[in-house]
């Protein structure tokens, strides 16, 4: 979700007003739950996020002066909270495996579109994918996360506090560990 | 050379990082023309740059699968209504006492608070459920046409009714039509206490089962539910942004709905628990799990302009409302209280008489658990746990003094 210039320096209005948070929530909450969602891949727990970045944006509005302030510390509450969900439910993950071969729940209750052999393929998709995202170093997640729910490296620089010349840099090398991982672990799962 | 920054070789070969950045778009077009000129020239950074674009694709490509898709991204109005009716609890300071969850499922986990805890108390989750039938969705049996209606559970009606009925369904998000406030009591903190005491909180003398079933132990101990207080203020406007979203727009609003205020007030109750051993924890131990529960009738009170009947016309009317909805809110018998008490399929369910009242007897066989629902004097009585056999239960039922 890049921004033109025009709204990047659009000046803010009061963000304390009760229309003016309904005006930020309109505009947000497909990108914070979209975020949240790809991190937990949970339908209640993505929601759950969402509700408490707006709650905590309502309580303790940030300091932003321009929309991609705004966005930027969004994206950095809900990336923050989504990695430590996705971490507490790896770390959920290993023990219950550990303890039993219990399957999972799916995380994604698409039933309508796919078949229950499609729905179990999806989800044990996504939880393979997730636990790979789990593995890389906590800012790596966070670049891959926000390019792809379409960031652009201005916002992804402004959400993660680096500049944006670096961004490609960062990026390069967050998708080329993800890669890395993903291809040695199918490998190992295959042998 | 700061690693960070994009890089470029001696000899002006483009790194990975600026590939990338090519690839994205991001590059000025000063940065871009240099770079396209150069991969003109230079094989291997364009065998470089492809290697790039096809490594990102695949990862990009990978990482589709955790979704959402587009139709699995909640509405963002009704994700609005539930993030306000947070706020208004948290603005009123009763977030300690009540929490407004969100989404679709809101009501269902607000419902969870009265669920039973332990899997032998599954029945409470059914007198929870006809609850449901009468706070939950926008109906109520009423005293039709009068500003100001009462309502309380005279009798229940077993209807069977598919739970998946009630899903994706209108009705099922008060919220969707107007602002819902729920105040708890504050019996949460009391643990363990004696009969005399449960008596005191919940302003009614207890009864007992003279007998219980076989194998049943005969120590027990009392575990309060809370009071609650609802109130739903139907809200026009939000009813109307709701039903143009839902394809519904055809739908009118009759006047006096907007702005109408309707309450349900739950007085306090008590869960007997007996075993054979009741130690001050969360459940007695050793032999079957067996309950008593009786909780007073919640009274539903429309207020104002519109009766409770008007807002159970409007919501027959809404053309999407869910089958299961639409079932009990047709069953509750306006004139003489009775309200219908949904039963799953896998539960058997036949209307029996106890006290000198009909209520209604549920075993579920599988799982050898049984319990009988009625009503009288205004308290409703709740009678079972891992007891399936229907003779043993009433004997129990007709026992209680």
């Amino acid at each position: 979700m890049g921004m033109s210039s025009e709204t990047r320096n659009k000046p803010l209005v009061n963000p304390t007003g009760e229309e003016a948070f309904e005006a930020v929530f309109t505009r947000y909450y497909p990108l914070v739950y979209r975020l949240a969602f790809r991190c937990t891949g949970q339908r209640d727990e993505a929601d759950d996020i969402a509700q408490e970045v707006f709650l905590r944006f309502y309580n303790t509005p940030p300091h932003a002066t321009s929309e991609v302030e705004r966005q930027a510390w969004l994206c950095r509450v809900t990336t923050n909270l989504g990695l430590n969900a996705l971490r507490s439910r790896q770390r959920r993950i290993y023990h219950e495996e550990k303890a039993s071969d219990s399957v999972q729940q799916p995380a994604s209750e698409d039933a309508t579109q796919l078949s229950p052999e499609q729905h179990v393929i999806a989800h044990e998709q996504a939880a393979f994918i997730r636990s790979i995202l789990a593995e890389l170093p906590e800012r790596q997640q966070t670049y891959i996360l926000l390019r792809s729910i379409g960031l652009s490296y201005a916002d992804i620089a402004q959400a993660t506090g680096v500049a944006p010349a670096s961004v490609g840099s960062l990026l390069a090398r967050a998708e080329r560990e993800f890669r890395r991982r993903y291809h040695e672990r199918a490998t190992a799962t295959t042998e | 050379m700061n690693e960070l920054q994009p890089q470029q070789n001696n000899n002006s070969c483009l790194d990975r990082g600026l590939l990338v950045s090519l690839r994205d778009g991001e590059l000025t077009s000063e940065e871009t023309e240099k770079a396209l000129a150069h991969l003109a020239l230079c094989p291997d950074c364009a065998a470089d740059a492809r290697g790039v674009y096809t490594a990102s694709l695949e990862v990009y490509n990978l990482l589709t699968v955790l979704g959402p898709s587009l139709h699995e991204i909640p509405e963002t109005k009704l994700a609005l209504s539930a993030v306000q009716a947070r706020l208004d609890v948290q603005n009123r300071g009763e977030e300690s006492h009540a929490t407004v969850p969100s989404s679709a499922q809101s009501k269902i986990r607000f419902f969870q608070v009265r669920k039973p805890q332990h899997p032998g108390r599954w029945w409470i989750a059914v007198v929870a459920a006809a609850l449901i039938a009468l706070i939950v969705l926008p109906n109520a049996g009423a005293l039709a046409n009068q500003f100001l209606a009462l309502f309380s559970v005279q009798q229940f009606q077993p209807v069977s009714i598919d739970p998946q009925t009630f899903r994706n369904g209108i009705g099922e998000d008060l919220q969707s039509f107007g602002d819902v406030n729920i105040n708890s009591g504050n019996l949460d903190g009391i643990q363990n206490p004696t009969q005399a005491q449960v008596e005191q909180y919940v302003n009614f003398k207890l009864v007992l089962p003279g007998h219980l079933p076989p194998g049943i132990g005969h120590a027990m101990q009392c575990s309060l539910i809370n009071s609650e207080n609802g109130t739903f203020t139907f809200n026009a406007a939000k009813a109307r942004a709701y039903l143009a979203q839902t394809g519904q727009s055809s739908v009118s609003i009759p006047l006096q709905l907007n702005g109408a205020t309707f309450t349900i007030t739950l007085s306090p109750g008590v869960i007997i628990n007996y075993g054979n051993k009741c130690q001050g924890q969360d459940q007695c131990s050793g032999g079957k799990q067996f309950y008593v529960g009786e909780i007073p009738s919640p009274v539903i009170q429309a207020t104002g302009k519109a009766s409770l009947k008007d807002l159970r016309d409007f919501a027959l009317s809404l053309p999407k409302l869910s089958s299961g909805a639409r079932l009990l809110l047709q069953d509750v018998n306006l004139n003489n209280g009775v309200v219908p008490l949904p039963i799953p399929p896998q539960i058997q369910a036949q209307q029996v008489t106890t006290h000198g009242t009909q209520g209604v007897l549920m075993t579920d066989s599988s799982l050898s658990l049984g319990v009988i629902v009625w009503q009288t004097h205004g308290i409703i009585y709740g009678i079972g746990g891992a007891i399936s056999n229907s003779s043993q239960l009433l004997d129990s039922a007709n026992s209680l003094q």
